[in-house]
């Protein structure tokens, strides 16, 4: 019965290949994942400059790493047994790409079907292999520079080559198992919140309040201490293996070799565990998706809709076209808040300042004039300084419709303002308190907080209107913002940091004692400055932006108006 | 259809009137001289192959692009005068121009207020326009969870409910099912008897043949035929409908074609020249 054998076959085959991912088209399927990857970060300005200020950063770290490391080499080469830290931070690193893992599942790079047609030609195994292959490969990115780093300070330090193969080996199982433990962890979690609606529903509230745990444990510095309670288990078997197979191969290391071979012997088997498991979960999550919610067909018929945000603007907005433009505005930047990525840079320093402040109870004298600054770039920076290009599809209605550009002006400003006018001031008026500001200070502080925001819109409307842009940048799968160009966005940061410096330089005489003192230090061929001639300058920069704020304003009008696509 | 010039209150004979348009985009010649009248209360279906220049024509004709030379009207307004054209005219672009974080209601309430309506008297339209197009029960969910066919209708209510003079819709009917189809289709005949004049883009000829008083065709950039639909169907060689006419019409003025048209237009069978309908 050679045809029922053959049928025999084929069906244990084919359950089989709907289980083990197929390891030639694995390979394949990672190969233009990545592909596709690299040619999309090359398109994208902002992800390309993203990577490249990393890997600036990332090479201070890299060269910490390698002095490490070969005074770590050198310690082993006397026979010493790898210091603890050491096996520590290698089982931190896993735990760390594990997280990221799990997150990166969870997320839009874990779904099945985000890129729909390969489900139509391979099974649904040989996708999942595909992702964790290629998850693997991108997160491999900080095992390699680390290793790269760890590898060549421990040649330096042993004088031997052979470090590069334990290092290396560690490099690539340490993301491979992260992978095959992180992903069937995060597809399990979005099986369980595609089928549970109250999950779904608190999933933005897990988010932002996952956040700001993180954050709230960084700068009160009780990160460090999560990890401390952790060492025991970072410390021990199997994570500690991680650790000791990376110095295996390095001359002298007092390593318990047992270890090291239950390792790579356990490795393989996680991975394919894994990944098999991952398959089970990725198609648990994958056919949750539900069909869409028919609540809209059971419940009576929508009517106008009503809002605290439209009251409000009804009040200010005087131009139905005005109040339209800037409740759309601030409505489409709240449900789609990526545009505030573009601002969030300066709040790594932001984070210094609030852990200074929660761990000493007072700030710097310059902190509340930080915070003006920064509360008026990036009330500016989000929205006004794009306000053709934040239209997208819609600009040819704009431009079609009976609105002027002044509406167009007016409702950006009123948008920017009308959040960003009162949060900064309030947080600038607070930081004030905590700097012992004096009281004139400090309702100096209050109205330049809104003068600022509204100044720094006004502005950004003006170099934004000159310079748009329209080319998004994708973040997640569809999820996409408009940034403003990049020549709008450093005369507006030029600009508007020149402004408040001035503006601090007048009102503030700490400031401007500060400042002289700075400059003369700058300044070439021993020129001093003293703060009352700083003084003076400044004012002269105040008042030249003052006579720039009605140009800009001017500029944006009439390069709205005249705006024409091409 | 009035406009009111200096005080005078002045009725167009031509909704459109365009009079050698010509664009270009480097040393690509996107619309070449193209001229054409459009009486009021008519739909002229304009029609062409992929990248002929139909975009561009209207997005001249509506301020969007500024001619390199020509010049043109619209409901009298010349295409120069950007805020007083605005007031007269809708504009659907082939890709619909919503936000896709709103609700359609929270959207059309925003093309609205560009418009300077009131609130009250928007949403009174709104309302109206919501149930006729069959949107109503979704209207307070984000466009970005709408099907295509579902975000056309947003668009096309977008266009047409301030009740402006000229209408211009580039491809109304792609993505829609049979159903809506027609609803813009009953739509548009509509708009005609209330004196609306519609000008018309598409790739779906029986709509055109259906509602088109005059059909313009336009290839590589050039206006190549200009009749009603029955005197252009006249034109086809193998059977009496739209789409050999346009083929045929097209396919004359291909430039990889072995007869190549005249630059000066006369030879009247090469060039495709108009037939006046």
């Amino acid at each position: 019965m050679p045809s029922r054998t053959r049928g025999r076959e084929s069906a244990d085959g084919r359950v089989l290949g709907d289980r083990v991912p197929s390891l030639r088209q694995t390979w394949e399927l990672t190969r233009v994942d990545l592909l596709r990857g690299y040619r999309w970060v090359r398109q994208q300005d902002f992800w390309l400059a993203f990577t490249v200020l990393m890997g600036i950063l990332s090479v201070f770290f890299l060269l910490e790493t390698y002095a490490a490391a070969k005074t770590v080499g050198s310690t082993l080469a006397t026979g010493a047994a790898p210091p603890a830290w050491l096996v520590m931070a290698t089982s931190v690193l896993w735990v760390f790409l594990t997280v990221l893992l799990v997150g990166d599942g969870l997320g839009s790079n874990g779904d099945l079907d985000h890129d729909g047609h390969y489900l139509t030609i391979r099974p649904a195994a040989d996708v999942v292999g595909g992702k964790l292959l290629a998850a693997a490969a991108k997160f491999s990115v900080y095992t390699i520079g680390l290793g790269v780093a760890a590898a060549a300070g421990l040649i330096a330090g042993t004088g031997s080559p052979l470090p590069v193969l334990g290092i290396a080996v560690a490099a690539a199982i340490i993301p491979a198992t992260a992978a095959a433990v992180g992903y069937p962890i995060g597809f399990a979690l979005k099986g369980f919140i595609r089928r549970s609606k109250n999950l779904q529903r608190l999933t933005t509230v897990l988010g932002v309040g996952l956040g700001i745990a993180y954050v709230t444990l960084s700068v009160t510095g009780e990160l460090l201490t999560v990890v401390d309670r952790l060492q025991p288990v970072l410390e021990s078997a199997p994570l500690a293996w991680m650790g000791h197979l990376a110095v295996a191969t390095t001359p002298g290391a007092a390593v318990d070799m047992t270890d090291v071979l239950v390792l790579l012997v356990l490795a393989p088997i996680v991975v394919v565990g894994g990944t098999i498991l991952s398959v089970s979960a990725a198609r648990y999550a994958w056919l949750a998706e539900g069909a869409p919610s028919t609540d809209s067909e059971e419940g009576p018929l929508p009517t106008a809709p009503e809002s605290q945000l439209d009251a409000i603007f009804d009040v200010s907005c005087r131009a139905p076209a005005t109040r339209g433009v800037a409740s759309t505005t601030l409505r489409r930047a709240v449900r789609s808040p990526y545009q505030f990525v573009f601002v969030a840079p300066p709040l790594v320093a932001g984070i210094v300042f609030v852990e200074g402040a929660v761990t000493t109870g007072s700030v710097p004298w310059y902190v509340p004039w930080f915070v003006v600054w920064y509360g008026a770039w990036a009330a500016g920076a989000v929205l006004p300084l794009n306000p053709l290009g934040n239209q997208g599809a819609v600009l040819p209605t704009l431009l079609t419709s009976p609105a002027r550009a002044r509406h167009v002006v007016h409702g950006n400003v009123i948008a920017a303002t009308i959040v960003g006018a009162p949060l900064t001031a309030a947080v600038a008026v607070g930081a004030g308190y905590l700097a012992s500001s004096s009281a004139p200070v400090m309702a100096g502080l209050g109205v330049a907080s809104v003068v600022a925001v509204t100044v720094s819109s006004i502005v950004a409307t003006g170099l934004g209107s000159v310079f748009p842009r329209f080319e998004a940048i994708s973040f997640d799968g569809s999820r996409q913002a408009v940034p403003p160009s990049k020549r709008a966005y450093s005369l507006f940061s030029l600009t508007l940091s020149l402004l408040v410096i001035a503006v601090a330089v007048v009102i503030d005489e700490t400031a401007r004692a500060i400042g002289a003192i700075v400059l003369s230090g700058w300044l070439p061929f021993g020129i001093e400055i003293g703060s009352q001639t700083l003084g003076a300058i400044a004012s002269v920069v105040l008042l030249g932006g003052t006579i720039g704020i009605p140009i800009a304003y001017r500029v944006a009008i009439s390069r709205i108006d005249a705006y024409h696509v091409q | 259809m009035t406009f009111s010039n200096g005080g005078a209150v002045v009725v167009p004979d031509h909704a459109i009137v365009a009079d050698g348009l010509t664009k270009r985009y480097g040393d690509e010649l996107a619309v070449d001289d193209l001229s054409l009248s459009v009486p009021p209360g008519t739909v002229y279906g304009f029609l062409g192959p992929n990248g002929a220049g139909k975009t561009t024509t209207m997005r001249m004709l509506v301020t969007l692009t500024e001619p390199a030379a020509g010049s043109a009207a619209v409901a009298g307004v010349p295409i120069t005068d950007r805020p007083q054209l605005t007031r007269q005219i809708g504009y659907l672009p082939a890709n619909p121009p919503v936000f896709d974080e709103l609700t359609a209601w929270e959207h059309l309430r925003h093309v609205a207020r560009l418009h300077g309506i009131s609130d009250d008297v928007a949403d009174e339209r709104i309302e109206g326009l919501l149930d006729r197009f069959d949107l109503r029960a979704d209207a307070d969910r984000r466009i970005e969870s709408y099907s295509t066919g579902m975000t056309k209708k947003v668009g096309i209510i977008a266009t047409l409910f301030h009740d402006p003079d000229v209408v211009f819709l580039d491809e109304p009917t792609s993505g829609l099912d049979p159903r809506a189809a027609r609803t813009v289709r009953d739509t548009i005949a509509e708009l005609v008897t209330r004196e609306m004049t519609v000008f018309l883009s598409t790739h779906i000829l029986p709509i055109v043949d259906e509602l088109a008083d005059t059909v313009g065709v336009i290839n590589d950039g050039r206006l190549v035929a200009e009749a009603s639909p029955e005197k252009l169907k006249a034109r086809a060689d193998e059977s009496p409908d739209l789409e050999s006419a346009f083929l045929a019409v097209t396919d004359e003025r291909d430039p990889s074609s072995t007869e190549q048209p005249k630059a000066d237009g006369s030879n009247p069978t090469a060039t495709g020249v108009r037939t006046d309908g």
